[in-house]
C-alpha cells in the first residue's frame, strides 16, 4: 500500500475507513457498517513510523468532525525540524484544515478513496470493493505556500 | 494631438501609413520615412493557407521551433521493405482501417478548417442547394446571417438571410479602395476634422457623419404641448427601438423609395439630415414600419404604436386616441400591392412625454411590470374609427373580469395553429420566412414557483428550477410571423424531413411541425447567456397570461399562471453562439454589441474608451471583405508585422495614440523592439479568452460578453520555451526527436518473457512536449525531405526511388519547414517568392504538422518523461552476463537496419536504459553508440526541462490565485464560489496566468493542444477513473494510468497504454452547473466549520489546493446516440467542384476523389437522429482552473472543425 509510504513525511495524517458497496455508481458506503473488533474504526491517527492508532468519538453525534476528533493544535515538522518553530507553538486550527490527500500516481478514485475486499489486503484500487479509505492530512489554508507533500509522487 | 477618426481610418486602409505608425522605429521603416520615395516591402500571402494561420499569431521563431523535429538514426532498410510488401499492405489495410480513416480525417479537418477556400463547393445545378463553406458570420458588419440555402421552387421555402436594420445608411455607399490613398474629397464617410473617435466617448458627438442620412419617425421633445409627432417609415435606423417591422420587408426601405405622392410628409422626411449638431438636440430619432392593408392591418399597426410607448415609456402614457391630424402612419411603397397602400391613419398621443432610444436590460423585469400596468391604457385605445380592435391578442379573448377566471388562450398556446386546428380563421397570423436556422442542443427548464422572467438569471439560478427536456439536439428554426406583437417564432425541428418540406414550399401545415416546444418570442422573453464560458444562451419565457391581466386581477389569478419556463441553448460553436444571441437581442429590440468599448491594457494598467460607430465598423468590414483571400505581410528589418483584421489593426492604431498621448511610448518601444504580435482577449477573473486574429467576426462576437468579461489588448503569449531552474541556470525548450529504436522489453520492464523468450520489437519513438511516444515501426512515418515526394499519408509516393534517399539521410536529419535567417525571417518567405513556390513551401510544412498529428493517433503508449527517474547509455558491465541475449539482440537489431559496420561490440553502448520512478528500465536499441549518446542526451535535457517547467507552472498558478486571494481578500472557499453569478466589478480586479491560458490551442503551432490528467466517466451510472488525456486536432486520446490485473488492481507499468479515441467533431461540450445532471448525489462530508458546503477539500501532491464543488470541476461531451437512415440531401447530389486555381495541384488527388466519391454515392447516409437523448461523457479536472482550460482548448478546436462544415 503507498498510502504507507507517504504518510511518514506528514505530521498530521488521519486516515478514514469505511464499509460497504457500490451500485450503479452509487457509493453505498458508511462507516456504520465497519464491524466491530473486525474492522478498523472510522478515523485512524498516523503516527512516526507508519504506527495507527484508533480515533474515537466522544460524543452521542453522528456526525463527525475531524478537528473535534484531533484537537490538538498544527505544528509544521518541516519547519520545526529545521528549528524555525518552536515546539509545541502550533498554529491557530482556524488557520489550518484537513484535505484528502489526493495522488497522480496512486489509484485513488476522485474523492481519494481506495477499495478493497477487506482491510486486511495489501493491494487497494480505484473502484470495486466492500471497504474503503482514504488520507487527510492537516495544511495551512488557503492564501499560503503550496504545500508540498514530499515523499508523494510529484507530478 | 489625437487623430481624427478619417485619420484613423486613412492609417488601417493605408498598408505604408500603418507600418509606419505601428513600426517607427524599424530601420527599414526610417529609410522610408526619410526618402519619401522608399516604401517598405509589402507582399501579399493566400490568406487561406497555413503559414498564414501560423503567422497570424505568432512570430517566424516561433513557428520555426514549433516546426522543427529531428529525426535520429535514418530509415531502417527493412522499413523501405516492408512498405513495399504486398502481403503488408494487405494486413495493414484490413487491421487499421479505423486508424487509417481517422488519419484520412485529420488531413481532411485540417485541410477544411485551414484551405477551406479551395474545399469550396459551388452549385453546379440550377435551383439546387448551394452551400457555401465560408465563414460563418457575415460581411453586414452586424454578425448576423443565415445558412444561405435556395430552392429551384419559388420562395416560401426559401431561406433568406436575415437583414437585421440597418442602423445608419440608407443609401448605397462607395467605399474607399484600400490600395488607393484616401482623401477628403474620397472619402465615403464624410468627417468632420475635429471628430475624435477614439479614446474616450464623452468627446465623441452622437451623431457624427453628416451625410449619413437617417430617415425616420422623429418625436419632438416638447414637454409643453406633450404632444409628439410619430412618422412611420419601413426602414428602422435606431438599434434599440427599431421594431421588428424590419422582418416583414427583406429589403430595408430608404425614405427615398417612398412616392412623394403618396406619401405627403414626404418632404420633411428627406429633410431631415443627421447633422452632427442637430442630432445631439434630437435624441430619440426613431422609425417603425407597419404594413396597410385594410382594417386589420391598422390593429397592428396600432398595436405596435402601444409597444412603442410600452417599450419605451418611463413616464406613462395616460390616453391615446385617434386624430386625423396628429400622427400619421405613412404608408411605404414596399407594401404589398393587394394591401391598401393610401391608408393613413393619424393618431392623436397625448403626453407622449419622451421616448428614451434605448431599454434598460437590467429594467427588463420592471418593464414587465409597467407592461401589466398599462393595460388600461391598451384597453384605451381600441377605439379607432369607431371599430374596436384588440390589443395584443386579438385572436383569443382571455381575460374574464366577471369570474376573475383566466381562460387559457388556446389549445397549444400558439393562435394560428390553434386557429388552423380549430376554425378556419383567414386573418390569423401566419408564418413566413425563415430567418435564421441551426442545429443545437436544448434543455428546458421550468422554474417551481417563479413566474416572472429575472434578469440576473446565469447557470447559477437563483430561483428554485426543474428540468422539463434533457439536453436533446434539434434544428431550431426562427420564423417571422404575422402576429402582433410582432414576435418570432421559435420552432425546433426533430425530423429533417419535415424541415426540408417546409424549406421546399410544401403546404402551410408543414410549417407547423416543429416539435410542442415550440414558442414566441416577444418582448417579454428575456435572453441572457446563461454560462459565459460555454456561451449556453437562455431563453425566459414567460406564460403569455402574464401581459394580459391587469395588475389588480393578478394577485387572483396568480396560481392560474404558468410558471417561468426557461430554454437554454446550446449551440455547436461559440462563434454560433454569438450569432445567435445578437439575433435574439435583435428581435427583443436590445442592443447585443455596446456603442463604446473599455478596452484594458495590462502591460501598463490603463483602460482606453473606444467608440466605434456604424459608419467605421462598416468600412472596416468592407475593407476586410477585400482583404479576404489575401494575407498582407511587411518585411522589415527583423521579422515581419502581419496586417491583421481591419477591426483589430484599427484597434491597434487607437492603442498606440492613446498611449503615445498618456505618456506610455516605453511600452509601445518595447512591443516594436520584440515586433510582439498583438491582438485582443476577453478576461473573466482568471480566465482568458482569446479572440481571433484572422477574422473580426468572433472579435466583433466577443463584445456580447462585455458585461461580464473585460476586454483586454495585450500581446499574444505561447507557451514558454524557456525555465530558469533554481540555481538560476535557463534552459531552453529542446527540439523534438523522432527515431526508429528496437524495444527490449515488455511495459512491465521484463526482457525475457516466460519459456526463456527474448522480447523484441522494432518500435518507432518520438517526443512531443513531455511526453514520449512509441508505436509500431511499420506504421510510423518518419520525417522526410522535401524532395521526396509523398502521399496523403506522408509515405513515399515512389518508394523504390525513395529509398536511396533515405539511405543517405544523416544520422542527425533536422526536417525544418520553416528555416530562419539571421533576421528572423522565414528564409523563403520574402516579397520574391512566387505563388507556386509558396503553395509548395506551405503545403510540406502543412504535410509535415499533419504528419505529426496522425503519428499521435497511431500511437500505442506513452510514457510521461517527468516520471523518468535516470537516463543512461548501456556500458559491457550491464551485458556481461547476457552474451546469448546479447547476440540474439544484435542480430535482430542488423537485420532490422540492414546497416553495415554494426558490430557485435558496440551493441552495449547502443542500449539506452530508461528508469522511470517505479523502479522499472525501459531497455531500448539503438542503431549504433552515436544514435544512443544523441538520445540519452536529448532526453536527459527534455526531462530536466519539463521537470522544471512543470514546477514552475504550478507555482505560477498557485501564485496568481494566491494573488486574487490577498487582492480580492477573500479566503479559498469564497474564492471557490466564483462563478457566473459573481460581479463583474469583482471578476475584473481577478489577475491571470496568461503563459497557461495562452493562444497555443487557436495557432495550431503544436500537435498537443492539452494534456493532463483527467477522471472519465463513459455514462451517468459509472464510477469517475483516472486517464492521461491528450487533446490533438480533431480529437481526445485517452490513455491508461494503470494496467490492471484481472482482479482491478493496479500494476506498475512502464507506460501508459492506449484507451480510447474520440473524435471530437460531432459533439457538443457543456460544462459548470449543467454537468450536474450527468453527476449522482454521492456522500459528501459535513464541515462543521463550513456548515452548509459540500465540497470536499483536496491537497495534490504538487501543493495544489482546491475547494470547488463536483460540477465546476467538470466538463461533459454530448454525443448522439441513435441514428436514422435518410436519403441523401440535394447537395450530396450536387457535382462538387472544387476551385482549381494554380495551388490545386497541391490538394491530394485521393482527398479529392474521396471527397468526389462522396457527394456521389451517397444515396442513404447516417444521420444523428434528432429530439432524443444522447450519450455523455464527463470529465473531471482536478481544479475549476484546469477545468477551464480544457473547456476553452476544446471549444477552440470545435470551433475550427465545425467552421465549414
Amino acid at each position: 500500500m503507498t498510502l504507507q509510504r507517504q504518510v511518514d513525511y506528514v505530521t498530521d495524517t488521519i486516515i478514514e475507513n469505511e464499509r460497504g458497496l457500490t451500485v450503479l455508481g452509487y457509493p453505498i458506503f458508511s462507516p456504520k457498517f465497519l464491524l466491530p473488533h473486525l474492522d478498523p474504526a472510522n478515523f485512524q491517527l498516523v503516527l512516526d513510523h507508519g504506527h495507527l492508532v484508533e480515533l474515537n468519538v466522544l460524543n452521542t453525534r453522528n456526525s463527525h468532525s475531524l478537528d473535534e476528533l484531533y484537537p490538538l493544535p498544527w505544528v509544521d515538522s518541516q519547519a520545526a525540524a529545521a528549528g524555525g518553530v518552536a515546539p509545541g507553538a502550533g498554529a491557530d486550527s482556524a488557520e489550518t484544515g484537513w484535505f484528502v490527500q489526493m495522488s497522480n500516481r496512486d489509484d485513488t478514485d476522485d474523492q481519494g478513496w481506495c477499495y478493497s475486499w477487506s482491510f486486511g489486503c495489501h493491494r487497494w484500487k480505484s473502484k470495486n470493493g466492500f471497504v474503503r479509505k482514504r488520507m487527510w492530512v492537516r495544511l495551512p489554508r488557503g492564501n499560503s505556500g503550496l504545500s508540498h507533500l514530499n515523499g508523494a509522487d510529484t507530478h | 494631438m489625437p487623430l481624427t477618426t478619417r485619420t484613423l481610418l486613412e492609417t488601417v486602409a493605408d498598408d505604408q501609413r500603418y507600418i509606419e505608425s505601428i513600426n517607427p522605429n524599424c530601420p527599414a521603416v526610417k529609410r522610408c520615412l526619410e526618402k519619401e520615395d522608399q516604401n517598405v516591402d509589402i507582399f501579399s500571402i493566400p490568406r487561406y493557407s497555413f503559414t498564414a494561420f501560423r503567422l497570424s499569431y505568432a512570430s517566424p521563431l516561433e513557428i520555426s521551433l514549433s516546426s522543427k523535429v529531428i529525426l535520429l538514426g535514418g530509415v531502417p532498410k527493412q522499413w523501405s521493405q516492408e512498405q513495399k510488401n504486398p502481403i503488408w499492405k494487405v494486413v495493414a489495410k484490413l487491421t487499421s482501417r479505423q486508424l487509417k480513416k481517422r488519419t484520412k480525417l485529420v488531413s481532411l479537418n485540417a485541410y477544411r478548417s485551414i484551405y477551406k477556400r479551395r474545399a469550396k463547393r459551388v452549385k453546379t445545378n440550377t435551383g439546387q442547394v448551394s452551400v457555401s463553406c465560408k465563414g460563418n458570420l457575415d460581411e453586414s458588419g452586424n454578425g448576423l446571417t443565415t445558412k444561405i440555402a435556395t430552392t429551384s421552387n419559388g420562395s416560401i421555402g426559401k431561406v433568406r438571410p436575415f437583414t437585421a436594420p440597418n442602423p445608419t445608411v440608407s443609401g448605397p455607399h462607395t467605399f474607399l479602395n484600400p490600395d488607393a490613398t484616401m482623401g477628403a474629397e474620397t472619402c465615403p464617410i464624410k468627417c468632420k476634422d475635429n471628430d475624435t473617435v477614439v479614446s474616450d466617448i464623452r468627446h465623441v458627438p452622437s451623431r457624427r457623419y453628416t451625410s449619413v442620412e437617417v430617415p425616420i419617425l422623429r418625436i419632438d421633445d416638447t414637454s409643453s404641448s406633450s404632444v409628439g409627432e410619430i412618422i412611420f417609415d419601413n426602414s428602422c435606423k435606431n438599434d434599440e427601438l427599431s421594431n421588428t417591422d424590419t422582418r416583414r420587408d427583406s429589403t430595408p426601405n430608404s425614405i427615398h423609395t417612398l412616392p412623394c405622392k403618396q406619401n405627403p410628409m414626404m418632404t420633411e422626411l428627406q429633410a431631415i439630415k443627421c447633422d452632427s449638431n442637430r442630432a445631439a438636440a434630437l435624441e430619440p430619432v426613431q422609425t417603425l414600419s407597419c404594413h396597410e392593408r385594410n382594417m386589420h392591418e391598422r390593429e397592428l399597426v396600432i398595436t405596435q404604436i402601444e409597444t412603442l410607448i410600452q417599450t419605451t415609456s418611463r413616464k406613462k402614457v395616460e390616453k391615446i386616441k385617434t386624430n386625423d391630424d396628429e400622427v400619421r402612419l405613412v404608408p411605404t411603397a414596399s407594401q404589398n400591392s393587394s394591401s391598401n397602400t393610401n391608408n393613413t391613419v393619424e393618431l392623436n398621443i397625448q403626453k407622449l412625454t419622451r421616448l428614451l432610444p434605448e431599454p434598460d436590460n437590467t429594467v427588463a423585469h420592471e418593464m414587465i411590470r409597467s407592461c401589466k400596468k398599462d393595460k388600461g391604457m391598451g384597453k384605451n385605445i381600441l377605439i379607432l374609427n369607431n371599430t374596436k380592435i384588440t390589443p395584443f391578442n386579438s385572436h383569443s379573448p382571455e381575460v374574464s373580469n366577471t369570474k376573475n377566471t383566466v381562460k387559457r388562450r388556446s389549445i397549444t398556446g400558439l393562435p394560428w395553429i390553434d386557429d388552423k386546428l380549430g376554425g378556419k380563421d383567414e386573418n390569423a397570423p401566419k408564418c413566413k420566412n425563415i430567418l435564421k436556422m441551426d442545429k443545437m442542443l436544448v434543455m428546458v427548464k421550468v422554474a417551481v414557483k417563479h413566474k416572472e422572467p429575472i434578469p440576473e438569471f446565469n447557470e447559477t439560478e437563483c430561483i428554485d428550477t426543474r428540468i422539463e427536456e434533457r439536453w436533446k439536439e434539434y434544428i431550431v428554426v426562427a420564423r417571422e410571423t404575422d402576429y402582433s406583437p410582432p414576435s418570432v417564432l421559435l420552432q425546433f425541428y426533430r425530423k429533417r424531413k419535415l424541415l426540408k418540406k417546409s424549406l421546399a414550399g410544401a403546404s402551410k401545415e408543414d410549417m407547423f411541425h416543429g416539435t410542442a416546444l415550440a414558442f414566441l418570442l416577444d418582448r417579454n422573453c428575456l435572453v441572457r447567456f446563461y454560462s459565459t464560458l460555454d456561451k449556453t444562451i437562455s431563453i425566459q419565457v414567460p406564460d403569455h397570461l402574464l401581459q394580459e391581466i391587469p395588475e389588480e386581477e393578478f394577485p387572483t389569478v396568480h396560481s392560474e399562471i404558468s410558471p417561468l419556463k426557461i430554454y437554454i441553448l446550446r449551440c455547436s460553436t461559440l462563434a454560433k453562439s454569438y450569432e445567435w444571441f445578437v439575433f435574439l437581442q435583435k428581435q427583443l429590440n436590445r442592443r447585443a454589441i455596446p456603442k463604446c468599448l473599455s478596452i484594458k491594457i495590462p502591460e501598463v494598467g490603463l483602460v482606453v474608451r473606444a467608440t466605434i460607430h456604424e459608419p467605421v465598423m462598416n468600412f472596416l468590414t468592407e475593407l476586410e471583405k477585400k482583404e479576404e483571400d489575401s494575407l498582407k505581410v511587411a518585411f522589415l528589418t527583423r521579422g515581419y508585422r502581419i496586417f491583421q483584421c481591419p477591426l483589430l489593426r484599427y484597434l491597434t492604431v487607437v492603442v498606440f495614440q492613446e498611449l503615445k498621448r498618456s505618456g506610455y511610448q516605453d511600452q509601445i518601444d518595447s512591443w516594436q523592439r520584440t515586433n510582439t504580435v498583438l491582438g485582443c482577449d476577453m478576461r473573466r477573473y482568471d480566465r482568458i479568452e482569446w479572440c481571433s486574429g484572422q477574422e473580426s467576426a468572433f472579435l466583433k462576437g466577443s463584445y456580447t460578453l462585455e458585461k461580464t468579461h473585460l476586454l483586454e489588448f495585450r500581446s499574444l503569449v505561447h507557451y514558454p520555451r524557456q525555465i530558469r531552474d533554481d540555481s538560476g541556470k535557463t534552459m531552453l525548450e529542446p527540439t523534438p526527436i523522432e527515431g526508429y529504436l528496437l524495444k527490449c522489453c515488455n511495459k512491465f520492464g521484463a526482457d525475457k518473457l516466460m519459456f526463456g523468450r527474448n522480447f523484441v520489437k522494432p518500435s518507432y519513438f518520438f517526443t512531443c512536449d513531455n511526453l514520449l511516444f512509441h508505436l509500431n515501426s511499420l506504421e510510423a512515418v518518419p520525417p522526410l525531405p522535401l524532395n521526396i515526394e509523398v502521399d496523403e499519408y506522408g509515405l513515399p509516393s515512389d518508394i523504390d526511388a525513395a529509398t536511396d534517399e533515405m539511405e543517405n539521410m544523416a544520422v542527425h536529419f533536422e526536417q525544418d519547414p520553416y528555416p530562419i535567417t539571421m533576421e528572423s525571417h522565414i528564409s523563403w518567405l520574402n516579397k520574391d517568392i512566387s505563388l507556386a513556390d509558396f503553395n509548395s513551401r506551405d503545403h510540406y510544412a502543412f504535410k509535415c504538422f499533419n504528419r505529426r498529428i496522425a503519428q499521435i493517433l497511431k500511437t500505442n503508449a506513452i510514457l510521461e518523461m517527468t516520471r523518468i527517474k535516470e537516463i543512461k547509455q548501456g556500458c559491457d558491465e550491464d551485458f556481461w552476463d547476457h552474451e546469448m541475449r546479447n547476440t540474439f539482440l544484435h542480430a535482430t537489431n542488423l537485420a532490422f537496419w540492414q546497416k553495415k559496420g554494426m558490430v557485435l561490440s558496440d551493441f552495449p553502448q547502443s542500449v539506452i536504459l530508461i528508469t522511470t520512478d517505479d523502479e522499472l528500465t525501459l531497455k531500448l536499441a539503438a542503431p549504433s553508440p552515436i544514435v544512443a549518446k544523441e538520445w540519452v542526451s536529448s532526453l536527459k535535457r527534455m526531462v530536466s526541462f519539463w521537470k522544471e517547467r512543470q514546477k514552475h507552472d504550478v507555482q505560477e498558478m498557485w501564485g496568481v490565485k494566491r494573488f486574487n486571494l490577498e487582492k480580492l481578500r477573500i479566503n479559498d472557499m469564497e474564492e471557490a464560489n466564483i462563478n457566473e453569478g459573481t460581479a463583474k466589478w469583482i471578476c475584473d480586479r481577478g489577475k491571470a496566468n496568461v503563459e497557461q491560458f495562452n493562444v497555443n490551442s487557436i495557432s495550431l503551432l503544436k500537435p498537443l493542444l492539452q494534456k493532463g490528467l483527467l477522471y472519465q466517466k463513459p455514462k451517468k451510472h459509472s464510477v469517475f477513473s483516472k486517464y492521461y488525456v491528450l487533446l490533438i486536432p480533431g480529437f481526445l486520446m485517452l490513455f491508461h494510468c494503470y494496467h490492471r490485473s484481472t482482479t482491478g488492481f493496479a500494476e506498475s507499468v512502464l507506460d501508459y497504454s492506449h484507451y480510447m479515441t474520440i473524435p471530437i467533431d460531432k459533439c457538443y461540450l457543456y460544462s459548470g452547473s449543467t454537468t450536474d445532471l450527468d453527476l449522482l448525489e454521492r456522500d459528501h462530508t459535513f464541515d462543521y466549520l463550513n456548515p452548509g458546503n459540500h465540497t470536499l477539500p483536496r491537497v495534490y501532491p504538487d501543493g495544489w489546493k482546491s475547494n470547488e464543488d463536483e460540477p465546476s470541476r467538470c466538463f461533459t461531451l454530448w454525443f448522439g446516440d441513435k441514428k436514422e437512415l435518410i436519403k441523401s440531401s440535394k447537395i450530396g447530389k450536387t457535382n462538387e467542384v472544387y476551385e482549381c486555381g494554380d495551388t490545386d495541384q497541391m490538394l491530394d488527388s485521393s482527398m479529392r476523389d474521396d471527397a468526389d466519391s462522396k457527394s456521389k454515392s451517397k444515396s442513404v447516409k447516417w444521420v444523428d437522429k434528432l429530439g432524443v437523448n444522447g450519450r455523455t461523457m464527463v470529465f473531471m479536472a482536478r481544479s475549476r482552473q484546469e477545468r477551464d482550460l480544457w473547456v476553452l482548448s476544446i471549444y477552440n478546436e470545435l470551433e475550427r472543425l465545425k467552421k465549414t462544415d
